[in-house]
């Protein structure tokens, strides 16, 4: 990994609890008294090297204060990885301790620091530490390391955070971040006491941020960097991008004293609110604490609807783990053998199986969160193997194909915990699927609204129903080349180029059928354009709404590489399920008279096609 | 030390013993092989409080150790009394050495192998490995201790067996003065 790079994948290791602060926040505040063996901690480090991690993360309690810190560096580097520290840094104000580190690959330091004058961090963490601290902040920097200072945001210290800026401005290669207090050990303990309102805590910390920023400009320097972390994107206006978490600092795994092997980060310690679940911002958020939840609701959170949001993600091909696989059932899969089942991400890590072959994927997608991720993959079941040469597949039946759990896993008492091996389905899910769409526009008669009708792909049948005088068609569609080519095409149809929101119908316009056909999650406010229909919908007639769920595509390197490049705009404001409009629907079932006729799920085995339609009884 | 104000023990052989009563000091020799010097610091250890000991090397094969007492000193008594009970202490420190010497080998197999047991067996690899070259933390400012260790206080799980946590009380109170 080269100096200062955060690309080389992390596992952190906590070697023990034992402190030499004593932060009332602390987060292993019940098991200070815990530490884990040399023997122990050799062995995790040894198992991290073979997990295939670049880098290993000594963590604690406080990591530096082991007597053995110096041979497990020796033994990380004697591995070929590099070596990193979560720290607060007080061991590391000796200057012959650093250089020792350093030449046995200290590469990574995350190092706490909470406040810019001895009497806030002394008393946030309870020790006489500012000196050691700070002294350390100077010994790093500038010795090419990536090197982190992370403040913990109490209600004690969130108006003092630009005394912290101003103590770190003298060191330009530092990467500041502002975290809010996590309700855990002492943070539960002493809730009330500690917990800052999220709200007080992201406005101060944008100031600091606007703060350090304009300094760090007028001082024509290079940094120090400002982020935040723990903190709900919604409050951050302006300042989302400089979100900062595990994953953002590539760690990978992590293991505890006396756990037996890695475990997969995660952020499940968070929660996505109700109102957060149609927010275009989700992908990245880290939500609410849960324990702040439970306490304080999400009042202060504003989902963000008007933004849109991708509606695929990328695994990209990591490793080709063997090529002469032949086992048939799960005590031989490598994962129970080696592998291990506990250390990959049941949503982000993907094994495929293809013969004899067994590939590695990896989705490191910031568009999805950690939850969506596992529901796509596993509810939904929505994997595809990219088999085109294109930065995006618009031809599913011949681009993709469908992965699913492999009969490997069949009867492993590990099935729902894994992230499971996947195999290619050679079948084409997708044209299966919308035979049912093209079923329904078969039988459709009197007067059409097709919202969102695009290029116009069912002509097939739509034209001669039309030419026939069986159905009145008015397609209706934002992109002003699709309305063009349609009215070359179609000399039948009624076309308006305008959006869902913008579309104005004469008020005696009324409908037997409406048509929202892979449109549904391109319209912002479909609450409200439900409302504007609904009542023009004759008396018997229908309202069908066809859309896709997001999905993920298992892609190699070049053709990850050729999709990141690739500039298409996002176009979807959510990727709601069949579920999710019938929520919105829900208001209106019993004043409409709207009865369900036809519903398709999207699901393992069945292309991310789903489709709800209901008749209108007036 | 001048020769009219040096003192003779009756008891004790003028070869190993001699005070001043200028000075308030008693000096000792003693026969290296008949006493490590781990056992002479161990026994100068218990005397730095009442007096101030000086360590010497006269001549190859024996160890000179100078108690000069603190406060006045006027009897050749007192005097006395330091060089016995001196010599006591490390007669009782060479011993307890010995015992430790006649042991190591026990203590640290016992204790290896309750490391061991905990993790299960180290492969052979494992202990190629080991790396025992690296020296241990230099660290003069006593940072490496925990906050427990350090103020003296117990530890959490000493803690969860009383009722109360007072630790949360003064992290409270801490915290509100850095809030202050």
């Amino acid at each position: 990994m080269l100096p200062g790079s955060r690309s080389g994948t992390k596992a952190l290791i906590k070697v023990g609890y034992a402190c030499n602060e004593h932060c009332s926040f602390c987060h292993t505040l019940e098991v200070r008294h815990i530490q884990g063996s040399t023997a122990e901690v050799d062995h995790k480090i040894r198992r991290a090297a073979e997990l295939g991690h670049e880098m290993v993360v000594l963590s604690g309690g406080e990591p530096t204060i082991r007597p053995e810190l110096v041979h497990w560096a020796s033994l990380t580097a004697s591995l070929g990885l590099d070596f990193g520290l979560v720290t607060n840094g007080q061991m590391l104000a000796y200057p012959e301790l650093v250089e020792k580190l350093i030449a046995r690959r200290l590469r990574y330091v995350y190092l706490s620091l909470h406040g810019g004058t001895r009497k806030i961090h002394n008393l946030m963490v309870r020790s006489d530490a500012f000196d050691s601290a700070y002294k350390a902040v100077e010994q790093l920097s500038g010795r090419g390391l990536d090197f982190a200072v992370n403040c913990v945001v109490t209600r004690h210290n969130v108006e003092h955070l630009i005394g912290l800026v101003d103590a770190l401005l003298p060191y330009p290669d530092v990467g500041v971040k502002f975290s809010m207090v996590e309700p855990k050990g002492g943070g539960d303990k002493l809730f009330d006491h500690l917990m800052p309102r999220v709200e007080l805590v992201a406005e101060r910390v944008m100031q600091a941020i606007e703060y350090g920023d304009r300094r760090v400009a007028a001082l024509g320097q290079s940094g120090p960097s400002f982020s935040h972390g723990a903190i709900p994107l919604c409050l951050m206006p302006g300042y989302e991008d400089r979100f900062d978490d595990l994953k953002t600092h590539a760690y990978r795994t992590m293991i505890e004293v006396g756990e037996p092997d890695f475990f997969p980060v995660d952020d499940l310690n968070k929660t996505h609110a109700t109102p957060c679940h149609a927010c275009a911002l989700r992908g990245p958020c880290p939500g609410l604490y849960k324990g702040y939840h439970e306490v304080y609701g999400a009042t202060e959170v504003h989902p963000h609807r008007d933004r849109p949001r991708s509606n695929s993600y990328n695994y990209k091909l990591e490793k080709l783990v063997s090529v002469g696989f032949e086992g048939s059932t799960h005590t031989e899969c490598p994962l129970v053998n080696g592998l291990g089942v506990t250390p990959w991400d049941r949503g982000r890590d993907l094994f495929v199986r293809n013969g004899k072959r067994v590939a590695r994927f990896r989705a490191e997608s910031r568009d999805f969160s950690d939850q969506e991720i596992i529901e796509i993959k596993h509810d939904l079941g929505q994997l595809y193997l990219d088999v085109s040469t294109k930065p995006a597949p618009d031809d599913f039946a011949r681009d993709l194909v469908q992965l699913v759990r492999s009969p490997l896993c069949d009867g492993c008492p590990s099935f729902g915990a894994c992230t499971g091996m996947f195999e290619p389905l050679f079948e084409d899910v997708f044209t299966r699927d919308d035979t049912k769409v093209r079923e329904v526009l078969a039988q459709l008669r009197g007067e059409i609204l097709d919202l969102g009708c695009g290029e116009g792909p069912y002509e097939d049948i739509l034209a001669p129903l039309a030419t026939a005088g069986t159905i009145n068609y008015l397609g209706v569609d934002p992109h002003a080349g699709a309305i063009a080519a349609l009215r070359e095409r179609w000399p039948w149809a009624q076309l308006r180029q305008t959006g869902g929101e913008e579309l104005e119908l004469e008020p005696e316009r009324r409908f037997d059928h409406v048509l929202i056909l892979r449109a549904w999650n391109h319209l912002r406010e479909p609450d409200k354009i439900l409302a504007e229909l609904l009542p023009r919908i004759r008396a018997g007639g229908t309202l069908t709404i066809v859309d896709n769920v997001a999905f993920g595509l298992a892609r190699t390197r070049d053709q990850t590489q050729r999709a990141e490049r690739s500039r298409a705009a996002f176009e979807h404001y959510r990727n709601d399920s069949s579920n999710d409009a019938a929520r919105v629907l829900e208001p209106f079932m019993e004043r409409f008279g709207l009865a369900v006729i036809a519903r398709h799920e999207v699901g393992p085995h069945a292309s991310n096609q789903w489709l709800l339609r209901v008749r209108v009884d007036g | 030390m001048s020769s009219e104000n040096q003192i003779s023990f009756t008891d004790i052989p003028d070869a190993i013993a001699s005070a001043s009563g200028t000075d308030r000091s008693v000096s000792m020799t003693v026969d290296s092989e008949l006493y490590p010097l781990q056992a002479v610091y161990g026994a100068s250890y218990i005397f730095i409080d009442r007096c101030y000991v000086f360590i010497d090397r006269p001549a190859p094969g024996s160890y000179r150790i100078t108690l000069s007492a603190k406060q006045s000193v006027e009897e050749a008594e007192a005097l006395r009394q330091l060089v016995g009970e001196f010599a006591n202490e490390l007669l009782s420190c060479t011993w307890r050495h010995q015992v430790t010497q006649d042991n190591r080998v026990a203590i640290e197999t016992v204790t290896v192998q309750a490391i061991a047991g905990a993790m299960g067996e180290p492969s052979l690899d494992d202990l190629a490995d080991f790396d025992f070259t690296d020296e241990a933390l230099d660290d003069p400012l006593g940072i490496a201790q925990s906050w427990e260790e350090k103020h003296g206080r117990p530890s959490p799980d000493a803690k969860a067996k009383t009722a109360s946590e007072p630790g949360a009380d003064e992290a409270k109170a801490d915290a509100e003065e850095a809030s202050a």
